[in-house]
């Protein structure tokens, strides 16, 4: 089976003019039709960037320094601009994390659905109005009239949000790229999206790529999750992987959440911080905050291994102990 | 028993909004007839949506606005008659942290100056002594004499955040309220900070009340919580206790909307339909009869009062929910794998 996205051994670049700086460091990420995959990492990781990278919405200060990114066994990168735009919406959406900056608020809903409808698509305007229809009624906005002759500021974050997954749909895309969805709204509205989004998921049978940072959002509505620290991919598989992480990163991310297992005073921190140029470590880009580093660790970059539960880690350590 | 640290008695705050230049103006709520006390020592998390009024109740409490009603009892001093005066001397047994520290200090100043001003402010130490104090402070949190010259886009965030509790605690006092401290940070730096804000609390007895969104922070950092819904406290208690059985079925709700990373087992994902209604329209009767499961007629026509049960629980609801486990009303549960369409 192809997979609907296949990201491999991705590098992007940024040169601020001073100092060049290495944001994703030969990250490989595939998804399916069908699968939703989280991307998960603090901020910095590259997450955004690699989500971006598939859009071509990069900033002209950002080099790809060398990968392939392929949909549908096409690579997005050898597109020209033409192309580019054919493949936005129709082929690739993103949804981005505070839908009030991303809709536009001097236009109803309504014209602004209407006008991603025209550019995407080649419907007549009886069929413009049962594509918007059948996107809003997937998102859970039943009443249509109401909602396409509303202002932006007249509806709530969470009705915002999902007016901007039904502006995604409305272009029938394969691949969806939500980044931070839900960050910027309320628990009890974050988990109604966070339905929405599996609700799409089956309905249209499309691949949605979640960025996010927040790994108890992801663990419920994913398949698999990525883990980014630094612009690399240090840890990957299925979620039940993840109840056992191998890398010492993401041990030490999940042990960095308290839950109600966590008595008083026993949080377990991840001591230092991120290094500043990721692209410039030679070994691991972990291994100045690892507990378990060994020589190895700051001379030789690991590579992604396979383990016996078909996960990647990326990791010198055989073993956590 | 003792004069708790801090005591809100029906406590309001009201926000005049819009209204035309002669008409009457409306208000908004924000913090409607609260009372809950805090304990010297003790950790009270305060929790609920965007909008719930906790940072308004929070900046109530050191009286940084002034109430429309009720009282705030300090040691059992009533802040809100205080003079200024008197005010000021007090101001030294209570301090506050922010959410964005790039926001509540000066980009201008140097981290040392931002810690000694308070000392330099309450003539506490003299300009050079206050900068010599400042670098053992901006140490005990963490940072170091290299940090202490630097301004605050030189900082991370994580390091700003540690200025600012820095400078909360420059004056010794007794009762901090961190409003949102460890929302604008990554996972890995909340939990430095939690860490920190634990051993402050240990080592010099502090008090806290700790505003957050964020549940399992409130879980882990809180003695006793109140959970907020439309400015009124719905429920209240020791925090392990309203966490593993929560009465409110808004409480329950909340804590069920955002579950632990759990990957071994995949729970169906609990959905609490439709939005917190605006506080300037309050729904009659119980805020949250419109969005309750179990709302029976009598909840949208008469508000309920926060009762106190055994063990010093605390809950608004004319129906709560049974804590032996026998007989709970179910929240609407929507499996994941389900194809809906509502």
């Amino acid at each position: 089976m192809t997979a609907l996205l296949e990201i491999s051994d991705l590098s992007i670049e940024f040169d601020s003019g001073k100092d060049r700086n290495r944001a994703v460091n030969h990250v490989s990420i595939s998804i399916a039709r069908g699968e939703i995959v989280g991307v998960v990492g603090e901020s910095g990781c590259g997450k955004t960037v690699t989500g971006l990278a598939v859009l071509r919405l990069l900033a002209d200060t950002a080099t790809i320094s060398s990968g392939r990114i392929l949909i549908d066994g096409e690579d997005v990168l050898e597109l020209g601009e033409r192309e580019v735009r054919s493949l936005r919406g129709s082929k690739v959406a993103m949804i981005f994390q505070d839908p009030s900056t991303s809709l536009n608020p001097v236009f109803t809903v309504g014209s602004q659905l209407r006008r991603v409808v025209k550019q995407h698509t080649g419907a007549s305007s009886s069929g413009a109005k049962r594509l918007i229809g059948e996107s809003l009624e997937a998102v859970g906005l039943p009443d249509i009239d109401r909602v396409l002759a509303a202002y932006p500021h007249e509806l709530s974050g969470g009705m915002k949000q999902r007016v901007m997954i039904a502006m995604a749909l409305v272009g029938r895309p394969d691949l969806l790229i939500a980044d931070e969805p839900t960050t910027a709204l309320d628990v009890t509205v974050q988990s109604q999206i966070l339905a929405v989004l599996m609700d799409i998921r089956d309905r249209f049978d499309i691949g949605i790529m979640l960025i996010s940072h927040d790994l108890g959002v992801v663990s419920q509505v994913v398949d698999r999750i990525v883990v980014l620290y630094a612009g690399s991919v240090v840890e990957s598989g299925a979620v039940a992987h993840f109840a056992h992480p191998r890398h010492p990163y993401t041990r030490g991310l999940i042990g960095s959440i308290p839950t109600s297992e966590t008595a008083r005073g026993s949080l377990e921190p991840i001591e230092g911080t991120v290094p500043h140029d990721p692209g410039g470590v030679a070994g691991c880009v972990y291994a100045g905050r690892c507990p378990y580093r060994m020589e190895i660790c700051t001379t030789e970059r690991p590579e992604l291994r396979i383990t016996d539960d078909g996960a990647g880690v990326a990791c010198h350590l055989r073993e956590l102990p | 028993m003792t004069t708790p640290m801090i005591q809100a008695q029906n406590l309001s705050k009201n926000f005049s909004v819009g209204g035309s230049l002669f008409g009457r103006p409306d208000y908004v709520h924000a913090v409607d007839s609260v009372g809950f006390s805090v304990q010297r020592g003790e950790t009270f998390g305060l929790v609920g949506e965007s909008g719930c009024g906790k940072s308004t109740l929070g900046r109530l409490l050191i009286r940084l606005i002034e109430p429309t009603g009720g009282i705030v009892l300090f040691d059992g001093i009533d802040i809100t008659k205080a003079s200024t005066s008197e005010m000021r001397s007090m101001r030294r047994r209570m301090q506050i942290v922010h959410q964005n520290p790039y926001a509540a200090i000066d980009p201008r100043m140097r981290a040392r100056d931002v810690v000694a001003q308070p000392l330099i402010v309450h003539k506490v130490l003299d300009r050079k002594a206050a900068r010599e104090r400042a670098v053992e402070l901006l140490e005990q949190v963490g940072l170091t004499a290299r940090h202490a010259n630097r301004y605050p886009h030189q900082l991370s965030g994580g390091q700003l955040q540690r200025v600012a509790i820095a400078r909360a605690i420059s004056l010794e006092p007794e009762l901090l309220i961190l409003d949102e401290p460890t929302s604008a940070l990554d996972v890995s730096v909340q939990a430095q900070i939690l860490r920190l804000l634990e051993d402050l609390r240990d080592e010099h007895d502090l008090t806290y009340v700790f505003i957050s969104h964020d549940l399992s922070v409130i879980r882990y950092i809180s003695d006793t919580i109140g959970v907020m819904y439309l400015g009124r406290i719905v429920e209240s208690g020791p925090a392990q206790e309203v966490f593993d059985t929560p009465r409110h079925p808004y409480a329950r709700a909340l804590l069920e909307a955002a579950p632990e990373p759990d990957f071994a087992v995949r729970k169906p994902l609990s959905v609490l339909e439709g939005n917190v209604p605006s506080a300037l329209n309050p729904p009659s009767g119980c805020h949250f009869h419109e969005r309750c499961p179990i709302a029976r007629p009598i909840c949208a026509e008469v508000g309920p009062e926060l009762v106190t049960s055994a063990g010093g629980r605390r809950v608004a609801c004319h129906f709560p929910l049974e804590v032996d486990g026998v007989e709970t009303t179910p929240i609407k549960i929507r499996d994941g794998s389900e194809d809906t369409s509502e």
